[in-house]
């Protein structure tokens, strides 16, 4: 069966292809549009996964949408109803919003798609985020856990998977939480509070708790009480999203927490407000984790399953996520490369695929490259219109060349093969550069990332050597592998690792196992043969504001705009023109 | 390639789909356990309301007498 699974309207659309149980395709919006996080309906992601597998629309067994564009209608009407008279506005604004387009999906793909009516499915959001993370995981048996802003109504659901050989694939969601109680909603608020775009921002909140202590956690503990059930509840008083699209947090909020940090404000730690800001972080970020660790206990206890799957955008949080591998007494915890929504599109088309259509279970290989590949030959083309020397060179010969510029301290943007799904950058479409120095790292924020000082760097490492660097726990060799959990540094590499330490010790490793990548594989033992540390920091290849490359144009632009100093794509390598020519003249002299 | 259509024929086709959709919304809320009946009349018309500013937008020279009733 070919089923096309599309997600859209919210944030970061995308779409996936899955044709006889194995996905062929997926890639987000933004990657080919070149609008960060673009909502919109995600043509060109379509188009491109059918141009891929060599398909027509009309070849489509079916279309699945991943959630239900008229149960989310029906929550938003009742949220305006319940927030009615204060939320007039809103109201209005979310009609205009609902009814233009979002909630006719099933018209709006037929019509953009030509695909009949009855081949249009939708699964719930939540569904979607459990089938992305389940039927994704090298496991048989599972608890799963999603959690996220909000869906159609859920904002948190837990069950359990099972996908015995030979027998019926189930995933059963027995137990949500409801909007607005929301963990994603919370930490979102917070985001919001602390200056930063919703939706966006969420990651520096997490870098910047790192720097803080959370001596408000008791205030938070006010916003967000725990309930009899073992879940929670927020207390809304001090909340305005479900009220409002313009504020997140009320007065009541900021009375408890003090003035909100302006978007335009710099966040100096040296300070009392800046640290006040980190406190609120750290506080926050210590919440979440204990309710996530919380409930994944009792998750553990009720099931007795020792595997967990983690799915919604929540399970991006990689500091929660290690603790709840450390603490909860699951012995593996599964998170996806693309557990927010965009992977969601993934997940509806398998959802369809085993439970709709009862197809027989097959394993998804366990690895997040699902996009667009590059041309081989596209750089030294560009290259040469520039007037650029290209080097054009064997494997083995560009991994010792990109090694050597790396141990001499340059910075390498380096594509290969198909472009992520998700996220993160895990080898594809990354700038690597060494992890001892702060002065690179420094330099990777202040010229190329363009980025705050607080944000840290993650590094990448063979799987093999993992250990011996960071205080992976028994499993977390699995979180890490599509960077999904925060790890101490060894104290005795910490000053080696300088560049991908984070202030409080720990680091967002990607532990890369040689199937994965192997050119990138090679390239960590090259480095580590000529520093002794088979540790690179890995970085995504865009530029602040900007989504990351997906064809060698947008490298190639990113190089020229940035201090990049090799581009590494496919084969072939160039340099920037200036170091190039103080190289010609080292060499001369 | 996905064959292109122009706006007009693909707004014709949203149009003629949201019977469908707001029968499905009807139906969740009539059968929903949670007693909320009393929104179906408040749903047709808003989806009622939604197709007018669809037509709106797809026949461009009826906007200004549809914009008027807001």
């Amino acid at each position: 069966m070919k089923i096309l699974g599309i997600s859209a309207h919210y944030h970061d659309s995308a779409a996936a292809l899955v044709v006889d149980g194995l996905p062929v395709g997926a890639v987000q919006q933004e990657r080919l549009s070149r609008r960060k996080n673009d909502a919109a309906f995600p043509l060109e992601a379509i188009e491109w996964c059918l141009d891929h597998a060599g398909l027509q629309p009309e070849d489509l067994d079916a279309v699945v949408f991943y959630e239900r564009p008229m149960l989310k209608f029906d929550r938003i009407l009742i949220s305006a109803l319940r927030a009615f008279p204060h939320g007039r506005a809103a109201f209005a604004h979310a009609m205009k919003n609902s009814l233009g387009e979002k909630a006719w999906v099933r018209g709006l793909i037929t019509a953009q798609l030509g695909v009949p009516r009855d081949r249009i499915l939708f699964t719930e959001h939540h569904q979607s985020h459990a089938a992305a993370a389940f039927l994704t995981a090298p496991t048989r048996r599972a608890a799963i856990m999603t959690t996220d802003g909000v869906g159609e109504w859920a904002t948190l659901t837990v069950g359990r998977g099972e996908r015995p050989a030979g027998g019926p694939i189930r995933i059963v969601l027995d137990r949500e939480v409801r909007f607005p109680h929301s963990l994603g909603m919370l930490y979102s608020t917070f985001t919001a509070y602390l200056g930063f775009s919703v939706n966006e921002g969420e990651y520096k909140v997490m870098g910047l708790a790192a720097y803080g202590r959370p001596t408000m956690a008791d205030q938070v503990r006010k916003v967000i009480r725990r309930t009899s059930d073992g879940a929670f509840a927020l207390e809304l008083d001090y909340f305005a999203f479900h009220t409002t699209v313009a504020q997140s947090y009320s007065r009541r909020f900021v009375d408890l927490f003090g003035p909100p940090r302006q978007a335009y404000e710099p966040i100096d730690l040296a300070t009392p407000e800046g640290r006040r800001f980190a406190d609120i972080a750290a506080s926050v970020q210590a919440v979440l984790e204990e309710i996530l660790v919380d409930m994944t206990r009792g998750l553990h206890a009720e099931t007795g399953l020792p595997d967990l799957c983690l799915g919604g955008g929540v399970a991006l949080n990689g500091v929660a996520n290690a603790r709840i591998l450390a603490e909860s007494g699951f012995e593996r915890v599964f998170v996806p490369p693309a557990p927010g929504d965009a992977g969601s599109a993934l997940g509806a088309a398998l959802y369809a695929d085993r439970i709709h259509f009862c197809n027989p279970d097959r394993d998804v290989p366990d690895h997040p490259f699902w996009g667009p590949s590059i041309d081989d030959d596209e750089l030294a083309r560009l290259a040469g219109e520039d007037g650029l020397p290209a080097a054009t060179l064997n494997d083995a010969a560009l991994v010792e060349q990109t090694a050597d510029d790396l141990a001499a301290g340059k910075v390498v943007g380096w594509m290969e093969g198909a472009t992520e799904f998700g996220p993160r950058a895990l080898g594809h479409r990354s700038i690597l550069t060494a992890p001892h120095d702060v002065a690179l790292r420094d330099r990777l924020n202040r010229d190329i990332k363009y980025r705050e000082e607080f944000r840290p760097f993650a590094p990448v490492v063979p799987i093999e050597a993992a250990d011996r660097y960071f205080q992976l726990p028994p499993g977390g060799a699995r979180l890490a592998r599509f960077m999904s959990g925060v790890f101490p540094v060894r104290p005795e590499w910490r000053e080696r690792l300088a560049a991908v330490t984070h202030v409080d010790g720990t680091a967002r490793v990607q532990a890369l196992e040689r199937s994965m990548a192997p050119r990138l594989h090679d390239l960590l033992e090259a480095y580590g043969r000529r520093s002794g540390l088979p540790v690179l920091l890995n970085t995504s290849f865009n530029l602040a504001g900007e989504p990351i490359v997906n064809r060698v144009v947008e490298g190639y632009s990113t190089f020229r705009r940035s201090g990049i100093d090799v581009l590494v794509a496919g084969r072939c390598r160039i340099v920037k023109r200036a170091r190039a020519r103080t190289s010609l003249i080292e060499e001369l002299a | 390639m996905i064959r292109r259509r122009g706006r007009f024929h693909r707004q014709m086709i949203v149009l003629s789909s949201m019977a469908g959709s707001t029968l499905d919304l009807v139906q969740g809320l009539w059968r929903g356990p949670s007693g909320r009946r009393w929104l179906v009349p408040l749903a047709v018309f808003l989806c009622l309301t939604g197709a007018v500013l669809i037509l709106a937008v797809t026949v461009e020279a009826l906007a200004p007498f549809v914009y008027a009733i807001f």
